[in-house]
């Protein structure tokens, strides 16, 4: 049960991360700072994002483990979930540890043509990491389901 | 003279490689029985092998796993030193959690596949005959067995880069501060 929660804990902190920067803070910045404050403050934002949702996704992979051997047995369904969460962690990296640091480290000097390409990638990266995020979440739902069914099956 | 990317580099595939051959002999050798071969030569060597061949599979198999994640995850980290940073504490990390890692993972690639195994030992009897076949078929359950650990450890090390990059980033971030 600990491990269940702090596994949906963690697919809502990675989730709910992800969408609260992509969908709330990146526009209300964009709107009510100038360049140089915006930039300032998002590439301190894309620091502490990258932190919060790599390590989500590092405690969502070890409990997610651990829970697969609660479940008891290893299925299709799960075999396309751990295949996509091996695409989201890679997707993740190259979002936080590549574009993020180049972001991080091109911003140093104030407000740079080469940085608005990368963000515009690295929202991209967000915001499919958030749908696969959400996709697994749905296979996740079908993989309960489906104990679920096998244990009432079995108590008949 | 190799530079250090370089020496790193070559180190990881040099590892990569020992854990593959290790990983295939003792999955083979666990397969197919070569301890009683190895008994009948040495009695004591055998029956310390055969008491310690499997642990030796399930260590490798981990070990590939975690190197191969940890390889994959290394390879989205800009800048050389950084790649450099993070690989040494991702790299500590699975020393430090090898272990539990080892039976979490091997627990895990124990449990039942849900696609019929009966219909593959019919292809394989099908196709070798009874005696070939057996032989066959313990060698294909110990592969699977091996290929799976391998898959939850591969997690395990993307997981484990997704750890290193934290502390590091964190680190980078009080070092320059807002200014940069």
């Amino acid at each position: 049960m600990v491990i269940l929660f702090v596994h949906v804990s963690a697919v809502i902190i990675a989730l709910g991360a992800s969408l609260f920067s992509t969908f709330a803070l990146m526009p209300v910045l964009a709107d009510e700072l100038d360049p140089p404050e915006r930039l300032r403050v998002g590439r301190r934002v894309i620091r502490r994002l990258g932190a919060i949702v790599l390590t989500a996704l590092a405690i969502l992979v070890f409990t997610g483990i651990l829970n697969v051997l609660l479940i008891g047995a290893v299925s299709q369904l799960l075999a396309a979930k751990l295949v996509l969460v091996v695409i989201v962690i890679a997707l993740a990296l190259y979002q936080h540890a590549n574009l993020g640091a180049r972001i991080w480290a091109l911003s140093a000097q104030g407000p740079n043509a080469a940085i608005v390409p990368l963000q515009e990638r690295f929202r991209r990266i967000g915001f499919t990491v958030g749908l696969l995020v959400l996709l697994i979440v749905y296979l996740s739902l079908g993989i309960t389901r489906a104990g679920g069914v096998t244990a009432a099956m079995m108590v008949r | 003279m190799a530079s250090g990317p370089q020496r790193e580099s070559r180190l990881l595939r040099w590892l990569t490689l020992v854990l593959i051959i290790v990983g295939e002999l003792t999955t083979l050798s666990y397969a197919m029985s070569a301890p009683m071969a190895l008994r009948s030569l040495n009695p004591s060597t055998g029956a310390w092998w055969d008491a310690h061949q499997f642990y030796f599979m399930e260590a490798a198999a981990t070990a590939l796993g975690l190197l191969i994640g940890i390889r994959i995850g290394r390879r989205f980290v800009v800048g050389a030193r950084r790649r450099s940073r993070m690989l040494i504490l991702a790299m500590i990390l699975a020393i430090i959690g090898f272990v539990p890692l080892l039976h979490i993972c091997a627990a895990s690639a124990r449990l039942g596949w849900s696609a019929g195994d009966g219909s593959t030992w019919s292809r394989i009897v099908d196709l070798a005959g009874f005696a070939a076949a057996k032989q066959l078929d313990k060698v294909l359950i110990a592969s699977v067995y091996f290929l799976k650990i391998v898959g939850f450890a591969l997690l395990a090390g993307l997981a484990l880069i997704a750890v290193a990059v934290v502390p590091s980033s964190m680190m980078e971030e009080a070092r320059t501060g807002s200014a940069g």
